[in-house]
């Protein structure tokens, strides 16, 4: 149990409380436009920009951001050459950041074990420059969407309506694809590559279910991706699990107790 | 063209050009969908489009609000070139029924709320006349019993109700309507055109709508369409037998 009051723990715990805000506040917005599956694409990409940090001696994660930043434009890209496939583009670029991070890979083998817990998250690797970065993009992504709520639940709801409102509607996708990115990539060194996309669109799923309001759904879901967190994060601290394994797990333990009490609730 | 614009300024107040439609083409690839297309429409007006599928009617209507760009010719609205044109509220717009996902988890009252969000709103708060205005269309629609539904579970009906009080929660100034009724039982859609009717008669309002009931347009707008582009054809009636200095969205569709 005294691994919970530990240095590094502690950080860990900051960093996943903080990111449980962001990941799910991102995430409600990518699930109803239909883009669950970007999640898992940008992840891919930072990956084998972690992987270059190494090999070139840069800090991983700031390589990783450009990537995904860079990555996220290459999809809007994408998506509008291939308008009405926009999964179509994500794969795409999915294919291409698992290349590129296996090319990276192989080019340097010493540093492996590190990358490893770029994929599956860990507790230790937290240091307080990451704490830092994390604490900046949860600023940024609170303020963004505080900021243009209203335009962004317009934008997800009805597209063409928000272009006939006057909004601004190519700079409030963007904003979203590089906030996306933003959360992706320092969300990655906790929860894991392979794992991060479904903090960003479970928490979402679960309250899609009991939600009777957009506002109502975008609280819950940065509650549920919470108590993942926290719980996931001890549980993975007590027992030496992958942190990303434990906090999706209760992800979906809850998903599936959600589906199960709104059954109960209707029959 | 310019001095056409400068007399209708000047002009009667019911017949300001709201939308103009100036030699426009438009191809997709190579293919010519509208070619040297002129129109225009005048306050008041009460203009139904009909035309199969394919004739382009959605590229017309995409282009009067700005979606897409015609390849050749201007479109004004409201007199104004429309990349130029900031006045968003003004307009109206009652999207297709199947355009929007049925399970968002959206309530009337928050999509009702939405069209007031335009350009000119950005970084303002929702304050309490806000909220009134909401209440006031909910009222005007006779769907303020089920304000804290979720749009999804409603009929397809109430979603176009929903949908007209979101477009008329700015007082707008032209109304585009693309396709309201497809999809709703036939009951409804005579209950949502008389609405619309009675809406244009009675309201200082201009109407777009584009619709597959030839049945309908024409027993309101009457059988010979004024214009043609391509394979669609403009029906229009003009419309201003009524007093209209009391403002206010209540009077308007109240009898």
């Amino acid at each position: 149990m005294e691994i919970l009051t530990a240095d590094f723990f502690q950080r860990a715990l900051t960093g996943g409380l903080l990111i449980g805000i962001t990941a799910p506040l991102i995430g409600i917005f990518l699930v109803l436009r239909r883009l669950s599956m970007i999640g898992d694409t940008l992840a891919h990409v930072t990956i084998a920009g972690v992987a270059l940090g190494f090999l070139t001696g840069i800090y991983p994660i700031a390589v990783g951001l450009v990537f995904a930043v860079v990555a996220s434009f290459a999809i809007e890209k994408l998506r509008k050459a291939y308008k009405g496939y926009a999964e179509l583009s994500i794969a795409i670029i999915m294919a291409g950041g698992v290349a590129l991070a296996s090319l990276f890979f192989t080019l340097g083998m010493g540093y492996n074990n590190d990358v490893m817990s770029y994929l599956f998250g860990s507790i230790y690797t937290l240091d307080t420059t990451d704490l830092y970065v994390v604490g900046a993009v949860t600023v940024v992504v609170v303020i963004v969407i505080t900021l243009f709520f209203k335009e962004m639940f317009l934008l997800t709801f009805e597209e063409d309506a928000a272009s006939v409102s006057g909004l601004p509607v190519k700079m409030l996708n963007l904003l979203i694809t590089v906030m996306t990115a933003l959360v992706i990539s320092t969300a990655i060194k906790i929860v894991g590559a392979l794992l991060v996309s479904a903090l960003l669109t479970i928490p979402a799923a679960c309250s899609l279910l009991i939600a009777r309001s957009f506002k109502q759904s975008v609280v819950f879901s940065v509650i549920i991706a919470e108590i993942a967190v926290v719980i996931g994060l001890m549980a993975a601290g007590i027992w030496n699990l992958a942190p990303g394994a434990t906090i999706v797990l209760l992800l979906i333990a809850m998903l599936i107790l959600t589906l199960i009490g709104k059954k109960g609730f209707s029959a | 063209m310019n001095s056409e614009n400068a007399s209708t300024s000047t002009g009667a107040y019911c017949h300001d050009n709201i939308i103009e439609l100036d030699h426009v083409s438009f191809s997709y690839k190579d293919q010519k969908v509208i070619t040297d297309f002129s129109f225009v429409i005048k306050e008041r007006d009460f203009v139904g489009v009909i035309g199969s599928n394919g004739a382009g009617k959605t590229t017309l209507m995409k282009m009067m609000v700005g979606l897409l760009q015609p390849v050749q010719g201007e479109i004004r609205l409201f007199g104004e070139p429309i990349r130029r044109f900031q006045d968003w509220e003004r307009i109206g717009y009652v999207p297709q029924k199947n355009s929007f996902n049925p399970l968002f988890p959206a309530t009337v009252r928050e999509v009702v709320l939405s069209g007031l969000y335009s350009n000119k709103k950005i970084f303002k708060r929702v304050g309490r006349s806000d909220q009134q205005k909401c209440d006031e269309a909910l009222e005007v629609m006779r769907i303020t019993n089920i304000a804290d539904k979720r749009i999804g579970q409603l009929s397809g009906g109430q979603q176009q109700r929903v949908f007209l009080a979101r477009a008329l929660i700015n007082q707008p100034d032209l109304l585009i309507l693309d396709e309201p009724t497809v999809g709703i039982d036939a009951q409804t859609q005579a209950d949502f055109f008389e609405l619309i009717k009675h809406m244009h008669a009675h309201h200082h309002m201009t109407f777009l709508m584009v619709s597959h009931d030839i049945e309908m347009i024409e027993g309101y707008l009457g059988t010979e369409p004024r214009d043609q582009c391509g394979a669609i054809n403009f029906y229009v009636r003009h419309s201003h037998d009524q007093d209209c200095s009391k403002p206010g969205l209540q009077h308007s569709i109240k009898k």
